[in-house]
């Protein structure tokens, strides 16, 4: 019995038919190979369980250590404290009525703001660009990548813009790339390092490293990283850097 | 933040949990911050100190998270009252735990669990194969392996969708994704051979 992992997990996630089905249970009575197999397989499942959890854990252990807890509202000591609030609420009932309408939570509208900048920035690299004094071939590679890169084909145009990076390390349009590819490939702790070594270039007439390298850490969105991306972003504004009216916005919606 | 930002619900929070994708744990972590107080009420309450109930909170709603996202959870009582019961059946056990020297019968996630996807044959095969399986070394090459494969592995262990990797990984499509997961898998089964 054929003993691919897609087969063991289309009959595990019940997608085999009936009679696929009582072949493969037929076969695990008698097939040790295959009951390995299916073994294997549920060991992985869990111990990636395990191992995710723990990661999760770990991530929620620091976010625990980075906030103060809000007391339950309902608590018995909090209803006389309602209470001798009710009037102060009343009074300012407007102002409530009006942040209540505002977005209900920052990180979430944080969230939907960087995801829109990256949709409407980075779903497609323009062809036009400039491949500066770097030569022919890099520029050729550029090219090449970026054609991959509007082509949907992220992995193999990250392959071109990382082996144009080992040939050049500080060439501005393969880290810009190279970065804006880890980014959308979802490997930001890459794209981090890339934004920062593009924002370290300080004999660029326009520089956007800082900016993304802020996107990337809150696409990251790890505990520590909103108030990484905060400072960056007020860097940003502060010294008139590309990105300053979306790293404006960013800023007041992180508040 | 704003001083009166509104809390997002119970209900909110579910549906965030529930619709997956890139902002499912932004919504998550809203959920462990919100009732992020039981810690402090089980340190009065069950006297076990700060960080050990710290722990049995956090593992008490990354089982919520599963029970939400697989919609183990049906919503019949509370989510307040749901999360209140699991830690505090955590935490009565953290305390027989040290008091008994026993291991935890509450474990997290138990590979019980896991195997009862499999109908009750298929199942006791298995067990019998996973007692002689070294699942210590299994951790430990799922560690190794590198990091887009483990990333990938471990978003299948929590419960991520091929659809929902290929969106966070940019992977063209669940297929492709798929693709690429199962190789990783292919490429953990011929290190735990190599073992063998």
């Amino acid at each position: 019995m054929n003993t691919d992992l897609e087969t063991i997990e289309n009959y595990v996630n019940g997608q085999l038919n009936a009679d696929e089905r009582a072949r493969f249970e037929a076969a695990l009575r008698t097939d040790p190979a295959l009951a390995d197999a299916l073994t294997f397989y549920m060991l992985s499942k869990h111990v990636a369980r395990e191992e995710a959890h723990a990661v999760r854990k770990a991530e929620l252990d620091v976010l625990r250590r980075q906030t103060v807890p809000a007391p339950p509202f309902w608590s018995a000591p909090m209803r006389w404290v309602a209470a001798a609030s009710l009037v102060l609420l009343l009074g300012l009932g407007w102002y409530f009525f009006q942040s209540a309408n505002g977005p209900a939570n920052s990180e979430l509208a944080v969230a939907q703001l960087t995801d829109a900048y990256v949709a409407q920035h980075f779903t497609n690299l323009s062809t036009d660009m400039d491949g500066g004094s770097s030569g022919s071939k890099a520029l050729d590679s550029l090219k090449q990548g970026i054609n991959l890169y509007n082509k949907g084909m992220l992995v193999e145009a990250d392959v071109v813009f990382q082996d144009v990076l080992k040939r050049q390390p500080d060439l501005e349009s393969a880290l810009t790339y190279a970065g804006i590819t880890s980014l959308r490939r979802g490997n930001y702790d890459q794209a981090i390092t890339l934004f920062h070594r593009l924002s370290q270039r300080t004999d660029l007439v326009s520089n956007p490293g800082t900016f993304y390298e802020a996107l990337a850490l809150l696409k990251r969105g790890q505990p520590a990283d909103k108030g990484q991306a905060e400072r960056l972003l007020k860097k940003v504004v502060e010294k008139r850097l590309d990105g300053k009216k979306e790293a404006t916005t960013l800023i007041e919606t992180l508040k | 933040m704003r001083p009166f930002s509104r809390q997002l619900s119970d209900a909110d929070l579910m549906v965030g949990i529930k619709a997956g994708g890139t902002q499912r744990r932004l919504y998550e972590n809203k959920l462990y911050e919100k009732y992020q107080y039981f810690i402090a009420d089980g340190t009065h309450k069950h006297r076990l100190s700060e960080d050990e109930c710290a722990s049995v909170y956090s593992d008490t709603i990354l089982v919520l998270f599963d029970h939400i996202s697989t919609g183990q959870f049906e919503g019949r009582s509370g989510l307040k009252t749901y999360l209140y019961k699991i830690f505090n059946n955590k935490c009565v056990d953290e305390i027989r735990k040290k008091t008994t020297n026993r291991s935890s019968v509450h474990d997290a996630f138990s590979l019980d669990d896991t195997l009862m996807q499999l109908p009750d044959e298929s199942r006791s095969i298995v067990q019998q194969l996973v007692g002689q399986s070294d699942v210590e070394n299994l951790h430990r090459y799922l560690r190794e392996l590198g990091e887009k494969c483990r990333t990938m592995i471990l978003s299948w262990g929590e419960g991520y969708s091929d659809d929902e990797i290929a969106q966070a990984m940019g992977y063209n499509s669940p297929a492709v994704a798929k693709t690429s997961r199962l190789r990783c898998l292919e490429k953990l089964r011929e290190r735990f051979r190599e073992m063998l």
